[in-house]
């Protein structure tokens, strides 16, 4: 049924022989990207972007704004399920600055359920959860960047949100280390002028 | 960087070295001197530009006089004028009868007379102030001094009337509102508004703008029938040299609550700092005074729907191959009085300090290491909830035993990746050790673990090119089979502090632990098949994934949660199926199934369609279905009535309990400078008792809001894919 | 410059033709006004006497732009330039009236500062006053064009060294 082996193609390969990455070192999702390019093969990691072929920016980090809302109640008004949100703006430059991948939104979302007698599971099985989405999102940015072709750049950028995700609220005492609630820009009346894409 | 709020808006400069062009039918004067110019006028300066009928230009004070018709553009804003006098190289001057246009919000108006400052500033005077367009705006903000400062993005005005449909909305002396919908100090409109657990209310919010990244808003809240309730919100954010710090902190206070004769309180408080480059501390802390607080004065449905009050104080270090984290956390648990169950009470942690080290491909041997040091508490207590049928309130000795953990997980793996397969072997050690007190009639005494895992992960990837409703798509088959061994190791002398039965889905599927938590090792001899099927466009954007999966036990599962549970013997688990993606531009899909083949039932599944033909239209239907816990249905939708109409709408409905959990429904219209939004929504709050709010809004594009309640929020989080009917407006 | 008003005016040209009864003098050929520091050139210039012995001259380019230039009073080295199809010259009145696509400079140096352009220019250089009209007679025509000016910015620092001015034939 015209199944064959990927990568006998070689079309999985990054049209990158280097590549820099704009997040910190420690961020777990830099870890494990820096790691995919690695595995990947004829990539190699700089630290400097001026010095890379390929420049991954990060315009929203996911880890900062990760949120938890609450996707159903029970019939006693309480929490039955909530929907982990992992959403991330980014774009991919050349080491002089021309844009080869416009900025591209992937959003991931998880439902879980939720007991108050699990609390403590429950906040485990979230990192779970967040974890195995950053490795989802992992391999989709890695997809995307496979297809990039360097020579015909800002490919139209395609976005796919998940139709469950919900504009990101963080549900008061959700469970997320204070390091990565949504940041909490001071909004009055107004939201500040940038919008996100 | 530390993500700093904007400064002011771009600051205006005019170029000194611009020279100064002029055109007329008649020009008669001295170089240098006075240059009298007269018909159809025109003179432009760097990013000036002037027309009239006359006009005169000195050129020592290099001032312009220009009078009857007169034009100007000037940084992209427009003005007429009857007469008009500027200085070219401060931007002084004056203008008489003019109107304007400015292109920031397109704001517009006409005056008595405006007063230019400086390039950025200017005065109207006896003016009005609108975002609408046309010569009689629908609404519009007559004012007796109005200063504009574009280049800090303020507007105040004083001697203020609000005018809707020429009807005067309110009389404010003062009234700030930003040019560019940045943020202003000042006076928020009032917002009346009625529930039904406080009868009439009335907020009075005033917001303090102390700096670029620091605001304060009170809002003195009158419950007609509780009393007078000061709310107060304050957030911050800004960068030391160590890094960023940002935090948000709430508290609502009520001296002497009129139904309950005590004080009632609410704190809601996040902070994060960062105290050196990878090292942060931060806290979440969320309090109220008593049991009813968020039935009582909860206003969305977060606020009531959770009941296990976190108080957390934490500290973490992030290095590249290794973290730690140490945290102190205590719960407040709000016991329902309407119902007679009572809310479970979580363990303390005081502390739990985690350690997380990982090396990757070291000669092609990726490890890793999790421990844990935590102190287990929980305080004895007699909770109690409602009132049983016979008339007493429902109580219970609460009490569970206290102790310390230690928990030490070190894996290492040798991952062998290529393109189209990749075969992982693994091997782990969960050590724990355990120190307990005394508890009922056993003293205390310390209890070890040590239980190895072996697991093979592996997998093959496959491709072809194939269509998708009509699209070029490459088809990706990906088979998996992960296998997990865990000897037996009797684990009912262990107490059960943080552990539970992981939610059986895709994530844990692949886990080798079928608990969630380090106090249940299952013993595991297993094998677990998975398909993966993704649908890629050119572009590398997962237009739609498949997904099956099915674990095959190879022996009894024997380590449960409590010793009286029987082991598992079932040979199979359930099959699990998924499909989720947005297959079209219009059409996304998000479902998944958990089919019991033994009892041929489903146990959990969950349909999601989202239908988003156009701007500002959305149509989301979905099926949740857990057995013997919930079954919803749930639907919500944004969709245009007519030209300016739009409806919203969002029913999420309890098929088990033939009761509707949250219902809102809702109009807006849209004019091209104004937004009216209204409506009602009801939701649970307790078994036999809901919250419902009403809220309608008129929203003056590039001033401020006016009305009750916040649909705005409301409408945002009920309702996936909303969109702002005035996306433009930046309020 | 005022010091021009007590200066003679001298005129060289090629060939000169004369009509002595109507006092009419026609010169043709690179034709050079002089008077002072007030230089203009022209192909072909016809000089009339009025009766009281103050010359007009009216000098056309004959497809060629006439030209002229003059220094101005006040600080620094400040001079006017000016060009146009056909110019006349009123001697008694000082006045210079320029018509069709007529252009005046001010220069400080050899660097332009203000520059006028219209379909008529008249410039009193006594009264150092100039105007502007849109028509090539000189009348105000409404609807007629516009004349146009440009102003440069006024320099703070201090004047460039005076270029000693080119010297013209």
């Amino acid at each position: 049924c015209g199944f064959h082996l990927r990568g006998s193609g070689g079309n999985y390969t990054l049209p990158f022989s280097s590549m820099y990455i704009s997040l910190p070192d420690s961020s777990p999702l830099a870890i494990d990207l820096k790691r995919n390019i690695r595995v990947n093969g004829g990539t190699t990691i700089v630290t400097d972007p001026k010095r890379a072929d390929g420049v991954v920016e990060v315009i929203t980090d996911p880890e900062k704004t990760r949120s938890k809302s609450i996707l159903s109640l029970n019939s006693a008004g309480r929490v039955s399920e909530y929907l982990l949100t992992y959403n991330i703006v980014f774009r991919v430059t050349n080491g002089t600055g021309t844009q080869l991948l416009g900025p591209t939104q992937i959003t991931l979302t998880r439902p879980i359920t939720f007991s108050e007698t699990q609390l403590l599971a429950k906040e485990q099985e979230e990192a779970q959860l967040y974890r195995d989405m950053q490795k989802d999102l992992v391999q989709q940015m890695m997809r995307r960047m496979a297809a990039i072709k360097p020579s015909r750049p800002d490919a139209a950028p395609t976005s796919t949100v998940s139709p469950l995700s919900v504009p990101g609220i963080v549900a008061p005492g959700s469970v997320a280390q204070p390091g990565t609630t949504a940041t909490p820009v001071p909004q009055g009346p107004a939201e500040p002028k940038e919008r996100q894409e | 960087q530390a993500q700093q709020p904007p400064g002011k808006g771009t600051p205006r400069v005019e170029d000194p070295d611009a020279p100064v062009t002029i055109r007329a039918e008649e020009i008669n004067g001295r170089p240098e001197r006075e240059l009298v110019l007269t018909r159809d006028v025109e003179v432009v300066r760097d990013k000036m530009r002037v027309t009239a009928e006359s006009a005169c230009y000195r050129q020592v004070e290099s001032e312009l006089e220009a009078k009857d018709n007169v034009r100007i553009w000037r940084f992209g804003d427009y003005y007429t004028a009857d007469e008009f006098k500027i200085n070219t190289e401060t931007g002084v001057g004056f203008m008489l009868q003019p109107t304007y246009k400015l292109e920031m919000n397109n704001a517009q108006g006409k005056a008595r007379r405006i007063d230019f400052l400086s390039e950025d500033q200017a005065t109207v005077i006896d003016g009005t102030y609108s975002t609408c367009e046309g010569p009689n705006p629908d609404w519009y903000v007559k004012s007796s001094t109005l200063t504009l400062d574009q280049g800090r993005d303020v507007g105040v005005a004083s001697g203020t009337v609000v005018y809707f449909k020429d009807v005067p909305l309110i009389g404010t002396p003062a009234l700030s509102f930003s040019l560019s919908g940045a943020r202003r100090s000042g006076l928020l409109p009032a917002v009346p508004g009625f529930s039904s657990r406080g009868g009439a209310e009335l907020t009075l919010p005033y917001y303090f703008n102390i700096a670029p990244n620091r605001d304060l808003t009170v809002s003195p809240h009158y419950i007609s029938r509780r009393g007078l309730q000061i709310g107060a919100v304050g957030r911050y954010i800004g960068e030391t040299d160590a890094g960023t710090y940002e935090g948000r902190t709430a508290v609502e206070y009520l001296h002497n609550d009129k139904e309950r004769g005590i004080d009632r309180w609410q704190i809601t408080s996040t902070h994060s700092q960062a105290l050196a480059k990878d090292w942060s501390f931060g806290w979440n802390v969320r309090a109220a005074s008593d049991e009813d607080y968020p039935t009582d004065f909860s206003k969305n449905v977060a606020g009531s729907a959770e009941r296990q009050l976190l108080k957390e104080l934490r500290t973490d270090y992030r290095g590249e191959y290794w973290g730690l984290t140490a945290r102190v956390q205590k719960y407040q648990v709000l016991q329902d009085p309407d119902t007679t169950t009572l809310t479970p009470r979580p363990y303390d942690r005081l502390p739990a300090v985690n350690f997380h080290a990982a090396r990757y491909d070291v000669g092609g041997f990726d490890w890793q290491v999790n421990a844990e040091v935590t102190r287990f508490h929980y305080s004895d207590e007699t909770i109690c909830a409602g009132k049983n049928i016979a008339g007493q309130t429902v109580c219970s000795f609460d009490s569970k035993i206290n102790g310390d953990r230690v928990v030490v997980q070190p894996q290492v793996s040798f991952p062998i990746i290529s393109p189209s397969y990749f075969i992982t072997p693994k091997l782990m050690l969960s050590a724990t050790a355990y120190q307990l007190d005394a508890f009922g009639k056993e003293e205390s005494r310390s209890v070890s673990k040590a239980v190895p895992t072996f697991s093979l992960d592996s997998g093959l990837e496959f491709e072809r090119s194939t269509k998708l409703f009509g699209r070029a798509v490459t088809q990706t088959l990906e088979p998996r089979l992960f296998y997990v061994y865990t000897p037996y190791r009797d684990q009912t002398d262990v107490p059960v502090f943080d552990t539970a039965d992981a939610t059986f889905n895709f994530t844990q599927l692949f886990a080798e632990n079928r608990f969630v938590g380090s106090d249940r090792i299952g013993d595991a001899n297993q094998m677990t098949a998975a398909i993966v099927s993704r649908f890629l466009e050119e572009s590398g954007a997962e237009r739609l994934r498949l997904a099956f999966g099915q674990r095959f036990y190879f022996k009894d599962q024997r380590v449960q949660l409590t010793d009286t549970a029987t082991a598992v013997t079932s040979r199979r688990s359930d099959l699990l199926l998924a499909a989720t993606g947005r297959i079209s531009e219009t059409w996304g899909v998000d479902s998944a199934v958990q089919y019991n083949q033994g009892d041929h039932r489903v146990e959990t599944s969950n349909f999601n369609v989202q239908w988003q033909p156009g701007p500002k239209k959305v149509f989301n239907a979905g099926y949740r279905f857990q057995r013997d816990n919930f079954k919803n249905i749930d639907f919500s939708t944004q969709w245009p009535i007519s030209q300016k109409w739009f409806g919203v709408g969002r029913m999420s409905y309890s098929m088990k309990d033939h009761r509707i959990l949250e219902s809102l429904v809702g109009l807006e219209y849209n004019c091209d400078c104004w937004v009216f939004r209204m409506g009602a929504q009801r939701f649970v709050t307790t078994t036999n008792k809901t919250s419902s709010q009403i809220f309608f809004q008129l929203e003056l594009n590039g001033l401020s809001k006016f009305g009750i309640g916040n649909p705005l929020e409301v409408l945002k989080n009920s309702i996936p894919g909303y969109q702002r009917l005035n996306e433009g407006y930046r309020r | 410059e005022k010091a021009d008003s007590f200066k003679p005016t001298q005129i060289d040209y090629d060939k000169l033709d004369v009509d002595d009864v109507k006092q009419v003098y026609t010169a043709t050929g690179n034709v050079v006004l002089t008077r002072g520091t007030l230089l203009m050139k022209a192909d072909k210039a016809v000089v009339t006497y009025s009766p009281d012995g103050y010359q007009v001259a009216t000098l056309t380019g004959g497809g060629k732009k006439v030209t002229f230039r003059q220094k101005r009073d006040g600080e620094g080295d400040q001079w006017m330039e000016g060009e146009a199809d056909r110019i006349e010259y009123d001697e008694r009145a000082e006045l210079v009236k320029m018509f069709s696509r007529a252009k005046i400079r001010r220069l400080e140096g050899t660097k332009p500062s203000d520059e006028v352009e219209g379909e008529f220019i008249s410039y009193d250089s006594r009264k150092e006053f100039f105007s502007v009209r849109n028509t090539n007679t000189g009348a105000d025509k409404p609807g007629g064009g516009r004349g146009t000016m440009v102003i440069q910015p006024k320099r703070t620092e201090p004047a460039p060294a005076p270029a000693t001015p080119a010297a013209e034939k």
